[in-house]
Protein backbone atom coordinates (compact mmCIF):
# COMPACT_ATOMS: atom_id res chain seq x y z
CA UNK A 1 0.00 0.00 0.00
CA UNK A 2 2.90 2.18 -1.19
CA UNK A 3 1.32 5.83 -1.01
CA UNK A 4 2.76 8.86 -2.92
CA UNK A 5 3.73 11.43 -0.68
CA UNK A 6 3.52 15.42 -1.37
CA UNK A 7 5.44 18.01 1.00
CA UNK A 8 4.03 20.88 3.20
CA UNK A 9 5.50 23.59 1.01
CA UNK A 10 3.60 22.08 -2.19
CA UNK A 11 0.41 21.09 -1.14
CA UNK A 12 -0.14 25.14 0.18
CA UNK A 13 1.08 25.96 -3.48
CA UNK A 14 -1.18 23.52 -5.23
CA UNK A 15 -3.78 24.36 -3.30
CA UNK A 16 -4.03 27.91 -2.41
CA UNK A 17 -3.77 28.01 1.38
CA UNK A 18 -2.01 29.31 3.80
CA UNK A 19 0.04 28.03 6.98
CA UNK A 20 -2.09 29.32 9.36
CA UNK A 21 -5.12 27.74 7.50
CA UNK A 22 -3.11 24.14 7.94
CA UNK A 23 -2.21 24.65 11.34
CA UNK A 24 -6.13 25.94 12.34
CA UNK A 25 -7.46 22.57 10.81
CA UNK A 26 -5.31 20.50 12.09
CA UNK A 27 -6.14 22.03 15.53
CA UNK A 28 -9.83 21.27 14.85
CA UNK A 29 -9.16 18.02 13.80
CA UNK A 30 -9.95 17.79 9.80
CA UNK A 31 -7.06 16.64 9.56
CA UNK A 32 -5.97 13.81 11.14
CA UNK A 33 -2.41 13.75 12.96
CA UNK A 34 -1.50 10.62 11.50
CA UNK A 35 -0.92 12.32 7.89
CA UNK A 36 1.44 14.46 9.13
CA UNK A 37 4.18 12.19 8.48
CA UNK A 38 8.04 13.61 9.50
CA UNK A 39 11.01 13.12 7.31
CA UNK A 40 14.52 14.18 8.00
CA UNK A 41 15.58 16.43 5.07
CA UNK A 42 18.44 18.84 4.29
CA UNK A 43 16.99 21.76 6.17
CA UNK A 44 15.60 19.40 8.94
CA UNK A 45 12.50 17.59 9.73
CA UNK A 46 10.22 18.54 6.94
CA UNK A 47 6.33 17.45 6.81
CA UNK A 48 4.70 15.56 4.11
CA UNK A 49 1.07 14.22 3.51
CA UNK A 50 -0.31 11.23 1.80
CA UNK A 51 -0.81 12.98 -1.14
CA UNK A 52 -4.33 11.88 -2.37
CA UNK A 53 -6.06 12.03 0.98
CA UNK A 54 -4.51 15.09 1.98
CA UNK A 55 -5.84 16.71 -1.90
CA UNK A 56 -9.31 15.10 -1.83
CA UNK A 57 -9.36 16.14 2.09
CA UNK A 58 -8.62 19.59 1.69
CA UNK A 59 -11.12 19.89 -1.91
CA UNK A 60 -13.73 19.22 1.02
CA UNK A 61 -12.91 21.45 3.46
CA UNK A 62 -12.83 24.07 0.94
CA UNK A 63 -16.25 23.00 -0.36
CA UNK A 64 -18.08 23.11 2.51
CA UNK A 65 -16.56 25.25 5.19
CA UNK A 66 -18.91 27.98 3.39
CA UNK A 67 -21.98 26.06 4.44
CA UNK A 68 -20.88 24.83 7.99
CA UNK A 69 -19.18 25.38 10.50
CA UNK A 70 -15.32 23.81 11.57
CA UNK A 71 -16.61 21.84 14.44
CA UNK A 72 -19.68 20.65 12.31
CA UNK A 73 -16.92 19.65 9.50
CA UNK A 74 -14.40 17.69 12.25
CA UNK A 75 -17.30 15.94 13.61
CA UNK A 76 -18.59 14.50 9.65
CA UNK A 77 -14.42 13.92 8.61
CA UNK A 78 -13.94 11.73 11.64
CA UNK A 79 -13.86 8.72 11.67
CA UNK A 80 -16.11 8.18 14.66
CA UNK A 81 -19.81 6.73 14.28
CA UNK A 82 -22.70 8.78 14.46
CA UNK A 83 -25.55 8.46 16.91
CA UNK A 84 -28.40 8.55 14.29
CA UNK A 85 -30.99 6.00 13.36
CA UNK A 86 -32.50 6.57 10.44
CA UNK A 87 -35.76 5.00 8.76
CA UNK A 88 -35.88 2.07 6.16
CA UNK A 89 -37.89 3.89 4.13
CA UNK A 90 -35.83 6.82 3.90
CA UNK A 91 -32.59 4.67 3.59
CA UNK A 92 -33.53 4.35 -0.16
CA UNK A 93 -35.90 7.45 -0.59
CA UNK A 94 -32.48 9.75 0.04
CA UNK A 95 -30.64 7.38 -2.30
CA UNK A 96 -27.92 6.14 0.93
CA UNK A 97 -28.13 2.72 -0.29
CA UNK A 98 -29.83 0.55 -3.15
CA UNK A 99 -32.67 -1.49 -2.76
CA UNK A 100 -30.84 -4.37 -3.58
CA UNK A 101 -29.09 -4.06 -1.13
CA UNK A 102 -31.51 -3.03 1.47
CA UNK A 103 -33.35 -6.19 0.38
CA UNK A 104 -30.21 -8.11 0.90
CA UNK A 105 -30.04 -7.06 4.29
CA UNK A 106 -33.43 -7.62 5.72
CA UNK A 107 -33.56 -10.69 3.90
CA UNK A 108 -30.35 -11.85 6.22
CA UNK A 109 -30.97 -10.21 9.20
CA UNK A 110 -34.97 -9.97 9.37
CA UNK A 111 -37.52 -7.22 9.13
CA UNK A 112 -36.23 -4.02 10.75
CA UNK A 113 -37.44 -0.26 10.32
CA UNK A 114 -34.89 1.68 11.60
CA UNK A 115 -31.29 1.42 10.71
CA UNK A 116 -28.28 2.68 13.72
CA UNK A 117 -25.28 4.44 12.03
CA UNK A 118 -23.00 1.20 12.34
CA UNK A 119 -25.83 -1.27 10.51
CA UNK A 120 -26.14 2.10 7.63
CA UNK A 121 -22.28 1.67 7.34
CA UNK A 122 -22.59 -2.52 6.91
CA UNK A 123 -24.78 -1.63 4.45
CA UNK A 124 -23.32 0.70 2.58
CA UNK A 125 -20.05 -1.11 2.18
CA UNK A 126 -22.27 -4.36 0.69
CA UNK A 127 -23.65 -1.88 -1.47
CA UNK A 128 -20.70 -0.38 -2.62
CA UNK A 129 -19.36 -4.50 -3.15
CA UNK A 130 -22.51 -5.47 -4.73
CA UNK A 131 -22.33 -2.39 -7.29
CA UNK A 132 -18.97 -3.00 -8.42
CA UNK A 133 -20.25 -6.87 -8.89
CA UNK A 134 -17.07 -7.87 -7.20
CA UNK A 135 -18.95 -10.40 -4.74
CA UNK A 136 -21.66 -12.42 -5.05
CA UNK A 137 -24.89 -12.75 -2.44
CA UNK A 138 -23.27 -15.39 -0.98
CA UNK A 139 -19.80 -13.58 -0.17
CA UNK A 140 -21.96 -10.67 0.88
CA UNK A 141 -22.96 -13.05 3.93
CA UNK A 142 -19.57 -13.53 4.72
CA UNK A 143 -18.51 -9.85 4.94
CA UNK A 144 -21.60 -8.67 6.46
CA UNK A 145 -21.24 -11.42 9.60
CA UNK A 146 -17.12 -10.13 9.75
CA UNK A 147 -18.13 -6.85 9.69
CA UNK A 148 -21.22 -7.49 12.60
CA UNK A 149 -18.74 -9.45 14.54
CA UNK A 150 -15.09 -7.65 14.19
CA UNK A 151 -16.08 -4.42 13.43
CA UNK A 152 -16.96 -3.12 16.79
CA UNK A 153 -14.00 -3.79 18.09
CA UNK A 154 -12.12 -0.69 16.25
CA UNK A 155 -14.66 1.67 17.97
CA UNK A 156 -14.62 4.62 15.24
CA UNK A 157 -10.92 3.64 14.17
CA UNK A 158 -10.16 3.69 10.84
CA UNK A 159 -9.17 0.17 9.23
CA UNK A 160 -9.34 -1.57 5.71
CA UNK A 161 -11.70 -4.19 4.86
CA UNK A 162 -10.10 -6.42 2.38
CA UNK A 163 -11.63 -9.19 -0.06
CA UNK A 164 -9.44 -11.83 -1.19
CA UNK A 165 -9.91 -14.24 -3.79
CA UNK A 166 -7.27 -17.20 -3.95
CA UNK A 167 -8.08 -20.06 -6.75
CA UNK A 168 -11.90 -19.32 -7.01
CA UNK A 169 -12.31 -19.46 -2.79
CA UNK A 170 -12.89 -15.80 -1.18
CA UNK A 171 -12.33 -14.93 1.78
CA UNK A 172 -12.39 -11.25 3.54
CA UNK A 173 -10.61 -9.81 6.46
CA UNK A 174 -10.52 -6.51 8.52
CA UNK A 175 -7.06 -4.45 9.12
CA UNK A 176 -6.84 -1.82 11.89
CA UNK A 177 -5.41 1.15 10.65
CA UNK A 178 -3.59 1.28 7.34
CA UNK A 179 -0.43 -0.74 7.52
CA UNK A 180 1.34 -2.92 4.68
CA UNK A 181 -0.03 -6.64 3.67
CA UNK A 182 1.49 -8.81 1.29
CA UNK A 183 0.07 -12.08 0.27
CA UNK A 184 1.72 -14.64 -1.80
CA UNK A 185 1.37 -14.56 -5.16
CA UNK A 186 -1.94 -16.54 -6.19
CA UNK A 187 -3.84 -14.62 -3.54
CA UNK A 188 -5.57 -12.05 -5.58
CA UNK A 189 -7.04 -8.90 -3.65
CA UNK A 190 -10.66 -8.81 -5.18
CA UNK A 191 -11.55 -5.18 -3.38
CA UNK A 192 -9.95 -2.66 -0.94
CA UNK A 193 -12.72 -0.56 0.80
CA UNK A 194 -10.73 2.24 3.48
CA UNK A 195 -13.13 2.67 6.58
CA UNK A 196 -12.83 5.88 6.98
CA UNK A 197 -13.33 7.22 4.01
CA UNK A 198 -16.80 5.09 3.76
CA UNK A 199 -17.42 6.49 7.25
CA UNK A 200 -16.89 9.83 5.95
CA UNK A 201 -18.81 9.60 2.64
CA UNK A 202 -21.99 8.01 4.40
CA UNK A 203 -21.96 10.76 7.26
CA UNK A 204 -21.73 13.47 4.13
CA UNK A 205 -25.04 11.66 2.67
CA UNK A 206 -26.90 11.56 5.46
CA UNK A 207 -26.47 14.93 6.70
CA UNK B 1 -21.22 11.71 31.97
CA UNK B 2 -21.74 10.61 35.17
CA UNK B 3 -23.65 13.05 37.88
CA UNK B 4 -22.10 16.14 38.40
CA UNK B 5 -22.11 15.89 42.24
CA UNK B 6 -21.96 19.74 43.93
CA UNK B 7 -18.40 20.84 44.46
CA UNK B 8 -14.69 20.74 46.14
CA UNK B 9 -13.35 22.94 48.24
CA UNK B 10 -10.50 22.49 49.86
CA UNK B 11 -9.18 25.11 52.19
CA UNK B 12 -5.35 24.27 54.22
CA UNK B 13 -4.36 20.97 52.71
CA UNK B 14 -5.70 17.99 51.75
CA UNK B 15 -6.54 15.32 48.94
CA UNK B 16 -9.17 14.42 46.92
CA UNK B 17 -9.97 11.48 44.22
CA UNK B 18 -10.95 13.43 41.47
CA UNK B 19 -14.03 12.82 39.59
CA UNK B 20 -17.10 14.95 38.46
CA UNK B 21 -17.77 18.43 40.06
CA UNK B 22 -18.77 21.91 39.71
CA UNK B 23 -16.44 23.81 40.71
CA UNK B 24 -13.37 22.78 42.31
CA UNK B 25 -11.47 25.61 44.31
CA UNK B 26 -8.20 24.83 45.90
CA UNK B 27 -6.71 27.22 48.76
CA UNK B 28 -3.75 26.06 50.54
CA UNK B 29 -2.39 22.91 48.90
CA UNK B 30 -4.39 20.11 47.53
CA UNK B 31 -3.56 16.66 45.59
CA UNK B 32 -5.84 15.13 43.33
CA UNK B 33 -5.69 11.58 42.90
CA UNK B 34 -7.45 10.86 39.07
CA UNK B 35 -9.25 12.82 36.46
CA UNK B 36 -11.38 15.97 37.17
CA UNK B 37 -14.28 16.79 35.35
CA UNK B 38 -15.64 20.69 36.14
CA UNK B 39 -17.21 23.46 35.19
CA UNK B 40 -14.67 25.67 36.74
CA UNK B 41 -11.12 24.93 38.64
CA UNK B 42 -9.17 27.92 40.74
CA UNK B 43 -6.40 27.33 42.38
CA UNK B 44 -4.73 29.90 44.81
CA UNK B 45 -1.94 27.81 45.96
CA UNK B 46 -0.37 24.73 45.19
CA UNK B 47 -2.53 21.44 43.59
CA UNK B 48 -0.73 17.84 42.09
CA UNK B 49 -3.41 16.74 39.84
CA UNK B 50 -2.90 12.93 39.11
CA UNK B 51 -4.83 12.42 36.34
CA UNK B 52 -6.47 14.11 33.02
CA UNK B 53 -8.20 17.51 33.51
CA UNK B 54 -11.45 18.67 31.72
CA UNK B 55 -13.07 21.91 32.29
CA UNK B 56 -14.55 25.38 31.37
CA UNK B 57 -12.19 27.65 32.80
CA UNK B 58 -8.86 27.12 35.23
CA UNK B 59 -7.57 29.74 37.17
CA UNK B 60 -4.29 29.33 38.93
CA UNK B 61 -2.73 31.98 41.34
CA UNK B 62 0.12 29.58 42.22
CA UNK B 63 1.26 26.28 41.12
CA UNK B 64 -0.41 23.63 39.36
CA UNK B 65 0.99 20.23 37.88
CA UNK B 66 -0.80 17.48 35.67
CA UNK B 67 -0.13 14.52 35.24
CA UNK B 68 -2.02 14.03 32.12
CA UNK B 69 -3.82 16.29 29.21
CA UNK B 70 -5.21 19.87 29.87
CA UNK B 71 -8.48 20.75 28.12
CA UNK B 72 -10.41 23.42 28.98
CA UNK B 73 -11.85 26.81 27.18
CA UNK B 74 -10.37 29.09 29.03
CA UNK B 75 -6.95 29.34 31.14
CA UNK B 76 -4.70 31.45 33.22
CA UNK B 77 -1.91 30.79 34.36
CA UNK B 78 -0.44 33.06 36.91
CA UNK B 79 2.57 31.13 38.18
CA UNK B 80 3.78 28.11 36.92
CA UNK B 81 1.82 24.94 35.28
CA UNK B 82 3.53 21.66 34.33
CA UNK B 83 1.84 19.28 32.23
CA UNK B 84 2.72 15.80 31.45
CA UNK B 85 0.34 15.86 28.56
CA UNK B 86 -0.75 18.13 26.19
CA UNK B 87 -2.53 21.09 26.55
CA UNK B 88 -5.95 22.12 24.65
CA UNK B 89 -7.74 25.41 25.13
CA UNK B 90 -9.56 27.79 23.52
CA UNK B 91 -8.26 30.81 24.69
CA UNK B 92 -4.94 30.64 27.53
CA UNK B 93 -3.38 33.37 29.57
CA UNK B 94 0.03 32.95 31.11
CA UNK B 95 1.86 35.01 33.27
CA UNK B 96 4.50 33.03 34.41
CA UNK B 97 5.75 29.58 32.86
CA UNK B 98 4.26 26.87 31.36
CA UNK B 99 5.85 23.12 30.53
CA UNK B 100 4.34 20.95 28.51
CA UNK B 101 5.54 17.29 27.52
CA UNK B 102 3.30 17.01 24.65
CA UNK B 103 1.43 19.21 21.84
CA UNK B 104 -0.19 22.54 22.75
CA UNK B 105 -3.39 23.79 20.72
CA UNK B 106 -4.81 26.80 21.53
CA UNK B 107 -7.13 29.75 19.26
CA UNK B 108 -5.15 32.63 21.15
CA UNK B 109 -2.23 31.97 23.23
CA UNK B 110 -0.67 34.77 25.01
CA UNK B 111 2.55 34.08 27.40
CA UNK B 112 4.26 36.68 29.44
CA UNK B 113 7.04 35.02 31.21
CA UNK B 114 8.50 31.65 29.78
CA UNK B 115 7.53 28.32 28.26
CA UNK B 116 8.99 24.93 27.12
CA UNK B 117 7.03 22.77 25.24
CA UNK B 118 8.21 19.73 23.59
CA UNK B 119 5.62 18.88 21.00
CA UNK B 120 4.51 21.28 18.56
CA UNK B 121 2.75 24.61 19.80
CA UNK B 122 -0.30 25.30 17.05
CA UNK B 123 -2.36 28.64 18.06
CA UNK B 124 -4.44 31.43 15.97
CA UNK B 125 -2.94 34.02 17.31
CA UNK B 126 0.01 33.63 19.39
CA UNK B 127 1.48 36.37 21.40
CA UNK B 128 4.62 35.66 23.22
CA UNK B 129 6.34 38.39 25.40
CA UNK B 130 9.64 36.51 26.65
CA UNK B 131 11.53 37.05 29.73
CA UNK B 132 13.63 34.03 30.03
CA UNK B 133 14.84 31.27 27.43
CA UNK B 134 11.75 29.40 25.91
CA UNK B 135 11.63 26.37 23.62
CA UNK B 136 9.21 24.59 21.44
CA UNK B 137 9.86 22.28 18.81
CA UNK B 138 7.49 23.12 16.08
CA UNK B 139 5.68 26.19 16.03
CA UNK B 140 2.57 27.21 13.47
CA UNK B 141 -0.28 29.15 13.41
CA UNK B 142 -1.95 32.39 12.01
CA UNK B 143 -0.58 35.13 13.71
CA UNK B 144 3.13 34.58 15.66
CA UNK B 145 4.40 37.62 17.43
CA UNK B 146 7.23 36.97 19.55
CA UNK B 147 8.96 39.69 21.64
CA UNK B 148 11.76 39.75 24.05
CA UNK B 149 11.01 41.53 27.06
CA UNK B 150 14.15 40.31 29.22
CA UNK B 151 14.25 42.56 31.95
CA UNK B 152 17.75 43.24 32.26
CA UNK B 153 18.32 43.89 28.83
CA UNK B 154 19.03 47.84 29.63
CA UNK B 155 22.55 48.06 28.05
CA UNK B 156 21.89 44.88 26.44
CA UNK B 157 24.10 43.62 29.11
CA UNK B 158 22.49 39.97 29.09
CA UNK B 159 23.02 39.46 25.18
CA UNK B 160 26.73 40.13 25.99
CA UNK B 161 27.07 37.84 29.10
CA UNK B 162 24.55 35.11 27.43
CA UNK B 163 25.86 35.18 24.14
CA UNK B 164 29.07 33.72 25.28
CA UNK B 165 28.34 30.86 27.15
CA UNK B 166 25.74 30.71 23.82
CA UNK B 167 22.60 31.00 25.19
CA UNK B 168 21.64 34.65 24.18
CA UNK B 169 18.48 33.18 22.83
CA UNK B 170 15.19 33.73 24.21
CA UNK B 171 13.18 31.53 21.73
CA UNK B 172 14.26 28.12 20.41
CA UNK B 173 12.92 26.22 17.86
CA UNK B 174 13.16 24.07 15.00
CA UNK B 175 10.44 25.31 13.06
CA UNK B 176 8.05 28.36 12.95
CA UNK B 177 5.14 28.59 10.12
CA UNK B 178 2.70 30.90 10.41
CA UNK B 179 1.02 33.54 7.98
CA UNK B 180 2.11 36.81 9.77
CA UNK B 181 5.31 36.51 11.56
CA UNK B 182 7.17 39.30 13.95
CA UNK B 183 9.84 37.46 15.77
CA UNK B 184 13.06 38.85 18.24
CA UNK B 185 15.92 37.50 19.96
CA UNK B 186 14.75 34.11 18.18
CA UNK B 187 17.06 31.36 16.81
CA UNK B 188 15.38 28.69 14.55
CA UNK B 189 15.98 26.53 11.50
CA UNK B 190 13.65 27.48 8.98
CA UNK B 191 11.01 30.23 9.60
CA UNK B 192 7.79 29.90 6.79
CA UNK B 193 5.40 31.97 6.32
CA UNK B 194 3.70 35.17 4.29
CA UNK B 195 4.46 38.09 5.67
CA UNK B 196 8.06 37.61 7.90
CA UNK B 197 9.54 40.26 9.84
CA UNK B 198 12.50 39.42 11.85
CA UNK B 199 13.56 41.83 15.13
CA UNK B 200 17.17 41.93 17.00
CA UNK B 201 18.77 39.56 17.63
CA UNK B 202 17.33 36.48 15.57
CA UNK B 203 19.09 33.48 13.97
CA UNK B 204 17.46 32.24 11.26
CA UNK B 205 18.56 29.40 9.40
CA UNK B 206 16.28 29.40 6.25
CA UNK B 207 13.99 31.75 5.94
CA UNK B 208 11.16 31.44 2.85
CA UNK B 209 7.85 33.94 2.39
CA UNK B 210 5.38 34.49 0.01
CA UNK B 211 4.76 38.31 1.25
CA UNK B 212 6.93 40.54 2.25
CA UNK B 213 9.93 40.24 4.71
CA UNK B 214 11.74 42.58 6.64
CA UNK B 215 15.14 42.47 8.75
CA UNK B 216 16.62 43.90 11.59
CA UNK B 217 20.19 44.78 10.65
CA UNK B 218 20.97 43.28 13.94
CA UNK B 219 19.21 39.96 12.49
CA UNK B 220 21.61 36.99 11.40
CA UNK B 221 20.28 34.85 8.75
CA UNK B 222 20.67 32.56 5.35
CA UNK B 223 19.51 33.70 1.95
CA UNK B 224 15.80 34.63 2.63
CA UNK B 225 14.13 32.91 0.08
CA UNK B 226 10.61 34.13 -1.94
CA UNK B 227 8.36 31.96 -3.12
Amino acid sequence: MEQELISKKELLELTGISYGQLYRWKRKNLIPEEWFIKKATFTGQETYFPKERILDRIGKIKDMKGDVSLDDLADMLSPDLMKIVLERKKLVERNIVSKTALDFYIQERGEMEKFAFENMLYLYILDKMFESGKINFEEGKTILSLLEEQYPKFKGKGGELLFLRKLGISSCCLVSNVCDVYFEESMKIIEKMNLSDLIEELKIKIA
Amino acid sequence: MEKRIGDLKINGQSSSAGGNYNAVIINGEGKIAGDLDCIKLKINGRCDINGNVKAESVEVYGSNSIKGNLEAERAKIHGTADINGNLAVNKAEIHGSIDVEGYCNAEIFNIEGTFDIKELLNAGVLKLSLYGPSKAREIGGEKITVQSKGKYDLLSLKDKLMSSIGQGKELTADIIEGDEIYLENTQAKVVRGDNIELGPGCEIELVEYKGSFKQDEKAELGTPKKI
